[in-house]
């Protein structure tokens, strides 16, 4: 069979020759930013009701296409941008802000205080802005008294409001090309950002090009291409072979190899998203205080981090995370099982041998603990190590897993249809504002009927913290606030609505590119990427 | 043939139908609910149910299942939640990429695997003969990621020779080919042995070799030719799936087909994302089906439809 053979061989070399010839990696245009992102933009228009689900790269992407009023530093501090001064009434409810002049919108429209109005009416208005309503409630109406002052009269006085402008959803888009777009306008933005959309290829990739006519000079690149690639190991691997300049969401154990790498930067910082097992409080056994207090001792969180994060998170000393505004340390809850095993017997949990589960009354001390598969960094393997800790003391810990799809199917539903008792939950406070993390998920539900307000799915609730919270809320002196905040944080810490874990840090990759900014609330600012 | 094509789409109609009405029923078996996703997070009641009306969900099933089939008669595979755009549109912009990498995978599995396959039937116990056999059951025992990931971290990471990940010409299709093309080596190597083994210990075969015939003749002519017909199954029913998109495949080398679209889909809770491009795959199924079925006497001339 001399011609088989033959024309095997043949077929193996022009294969082999195929695989090992140097082709050509198709090298990018030298002023071109390519950022791999860990999910796709879908959406941009800031008041449309889906750009939650592309967080945070449809965020990333609306910061370089949008300008806001004002917007965050890296520090978080809130500076002018759109915006160049403002000042606030003396009863704190009534807020004039100056325009700056001379900007246009991408669509050529001028950006004057009757288009910011026509714009910021569409976030106020629940019927187009679904989304993030508690930031935007608060105000009452917004008006333009001459062609470059902006009036934002709230409800009541609202500390937070410069936050609230600097989020995402405060972004200034053109209502000529709002209008002219109708439904179809989140795929078509127009803002006053230094990068407009180029092509956009949904749910996959967008690039957008400089905005020749920037009001605060060229932008760093011609362009800017953002690629949803979702696998992590792929995304190390572009920054790697230098395919990507940018890569987010890496993972902690990628950190030293990535850094090693010549000409790549690995940033890591401490972000604002607080993780923590929720605890359901309308479960009997878990009214008892002792029983919560008690989980709280029973896990070493410290050792959770170090060996599931590589020490790239910080364990929680309060319900918040440091640097949130309005932070206070009233912790920690430390490492302590027999003072766990002490807690539960004298809520009269006694310990059954021969397994060592506790029971009370003929019943075992079951806890089912939910996560979704994938939804948080290592979210499974934090809370099969945290049901060792648990067992340890006495608790019959069982697991639920469900897809992070329908996560939110077994968090915002009515109390009586809960199939959990323990649950993983992290909350971004998108806006910097620790009062808005704190109201979002300590603030008591109004009713039972219904599913929770914002994210009190523990369905805490405490009087006393509410009024704290509307203290603080209605407060515009930011020590006012604080103080009020403080007395939150240490009432939520001692009622034990939570298990709280750790503040997990952000983790940014970076080649060959300065001036790209992580922000703690996960986001990274690439408009003023340079090379 | 022409009967026999036409009796066969006939024969589709019920089988799509069955299946259809087997997705419509899952797709609302599934939990969670689409109307929440569209509204928003922290929409309120009366938003989240103003959206069910507006996307249809409010009425009757029986309503929404003719409605369903209404659409799909007029080639319209709904519109998907999270981009506003149609689903059809969807499946069209992405079917390219995922075409050309079942197409490459394909070819370079019938390009080795055949020979390999031969190779492992004229000498089982030859020296050439087990060491295909080897490399067969070696390939077949590599997961397709993780051959993904050795691919990457040589080729892209270490030696700078291919991209990473991507869509685009011949240097970003290589690997993702490979990575697929690996495991479908093995399968038609495997499936060509055992075929032409059997085909070869026919009565025919030793009539011809009898006569005189070259060896390569009988081989090539007598042999490979009605050895094809399991080969071709496999191969048919292999690009079914390949069309479907190679999920893990293109989710690592971030490569732009139905397979990332359908993952994307299900994390988004695009509902009627995930129900189109279902719908498509069961199409697809059934007419490369009849396409292999009909391609059967192409391969040997014994077999005549009509």
């Amino acid at each position: 069979m001399p011609g088989v053979r033959c024309a095997l061989s043949a077929l193996i070399a022009v294969v082999t020759i195929a695989a090992l010839a140097p082709l050509h990696v198709g090298a990018q245009a030298p002023a071109t930013l390519v950022v791999a992102q860990n999910v796709a933009v879908t959406a941009l228009d800031p008041a449309g009701p889906s750009i939650f689900l592309v967080y945070p790269a449809g965020y990333e992407a609306a910061f370089l296409v949008y300008d806001g009023l004002v917007r965050f530093t890296e520090a978080m501090a809130i500076v002018p941008e759109l915006a160049t001064s403002w000042n606030v009434s003396s009863d704190g409810r009534t807020w004039a802000f100056k325009l700056r002049p001379g900007v246009s919108f991408q669509d050529g429209t001028p950006l004057t205080a009757q288009a910011a109005v026509a714009d910021l009416q569409r976030e106020i208005n629940p019927g187009t802005n679904q989304s993030n309503r508690p930031l935007w409630d608060p105000i009452a109406s917004v008006s333009a008294p001459d062609a470059i002052t902006i009036r934002i009269v709230t409800k009541e006085p609202y500390g937070a409001l410069l936050n609230t402008l600097a989020h995402g959803s405060a972004l200034i888009a053109s209502p000529a090309a709002v209008e002219k777009s109708g439904a179809q306008y989140k795929l078509h933005p127009v803002g006053t950002g230094p990068y407009k959309v180029d092509r956009w290829d949904v749910g996959t990739q967008l690039e957008v090009t400089r905005n020749t006519q920037y009001w605060a000079g060229k932008p760093g690149f011609d362009r800017i291409v953002l690629r949803n690639v979702p696998d992590s190991t792929t995304r190390v691997a572009m920054v790697q072979s230098g395919q990507a300049q940018v890569a987010e969401a890496i993972p902690p154990e990628n950190v030293d190899e990535l850094g090693r790498v010549p000409g790549v930067t690995v940033t890591v910082k401490p972000a604002l998203r607080t993780f923590g097992m929720g605890i359901n409080m309308n479960r009997p056994i878990l009214q008892d205080i002792r029983v919560r207090q008690a989980l709280n001792y029973a896990v070493n969180k410290e050792l959770i981090v170090k060996a599931l994060f590589r020490g790239n998170a910080t364990v929680l000393r309060s319900p918040l995370a440091p640097q949130t505004s309005g932070y206070a340390d009233v912790g920690p809850w430390p490492y302590d099982p027999p003072k766990a095993r002490r807690l539960l017997e004298e809520a009269g949990w006694k310990p059954a041998p021969p397994i060592g589960v506790r029971v009370k009354d003929g019943s075992p001390l079951q806890l089912t603990l939910l996560t979704p598969q994938g939804a948080f960094p290592h979210d499974v393997e934090v809370i099969e190590t945290l049901a060792d800790y648990l067992r340890n003391v006495g608790f019959e810990p069982h697991f639920m897993y469900v897809e992070p799809a329908v996560f939110w199917d077994h968090l915002l539903i009515p109390p009586d249809q809960y199939k959990w008792d323990l649950v993983l939950f992290g909350f971004n406070p998108s806006n910097g504002d620790g009062g808005y993390h704190l109201d979002s998920l300590y603030h008591s539900n109004p009713d039972r009927q219904h599913r929770p307000r914002v994210w009190n799915f523990t369905w805490y609730a405490n009087p006393e913290v509410d009024a704290w919270l509307n203290q603080g809320a209605r407060a515009v002196d930011p020590k006012v606030r604080a103080a009020a905040y403080a007395k939150v944080e240490r009432r939520v810490w001692n009622d034990v609505p939570y298990l709280w874990l750790y503040a997990e840090n952000v983790i940014v990759a970076t080649r060959d590119v300065r001036g790209v900014e992580v922000l703690p609330i996960v986001f990274t600012i690439l408009r003023a990427a340079h090379r | 043939m022409l009967a026999y094509v036409t009796s066969r789409l006939l024969q589709m109609v019920p089988h799509a139908l069955a299946i259809l009405t087997l997705i419509f029923v899952l797709f609302r078996l599934v939990p969670g609910d689409p109307a929440l996703l569209a509204a928003g997070m922290t929409a309120t009641p009366d938003q989240i149910s103003a959206m069910r009306h507006l996307l249809g969900l409010d009425r009757p099933l029986s309503i929404q299942y003719l409605s369903f089939l209404w659409h799909l008669i007029h080639a319209d595979l709904g519109t998907s939640v999270t981009f506003g755009l149609p689903v059809a549109g969807i499946v069209g912009h992405r079917l390219p990429a995922t075409a050309t990498l079942a197409a490459s995978s394909l070819g370079v599995a019938v390009g080795i695997g055949v020979p390999i396959g031969v190779l492992e039937a004229v000498r089982p116990r030859g020296v050439s003969g087990q060491t295909a056999s080897a490399v067969a059951v070696a390939l077949l025992a590599i997961p397709n990621f993780w051959l993904g990931l050795l691919l990457i971290n040589l080729f892209a990471v270490r030696l700078h020779w291919l991209p990473v990940a991507g869509t685009g010409g011949a240097a970003f299709l290589l690997m993702p080919t490979l990575a697929i093309a690996a495991r479908l080596v093995a399968v038609v190597s495997r499936t060509t042995r055992a075929s032409l083994a059997e085909v070869l210990s026919e009565d025919y075969i030793r009539t011809a070799r009898a006569k005189g015939l070259a060896r390569t003749r009988v081989l090539v002519r007598h042999a490979l030719r009605p050895a094809l017909i399991p080969i071709v199954t496999v191969i048919g029913l292999q690009a079914g799936y390949l069309l479907g998109g190679s999920l893990v495949i293109e989710t690592l080398f971030d490569w732009q087909g139905l397979g990332q679209a359908i993952i994307n889909a299900v994390a988004l809770r695009d509902y009627f994302l995930v129900q189109g491009i279902t719908v498509f795959y069961v199409f697809g199924f059934l007419l490369l089906n009849l396409t292999i079925d009909l391609s059967y006497a192409a391969w040997d001339p014994r077999i005549r439809y009509g």
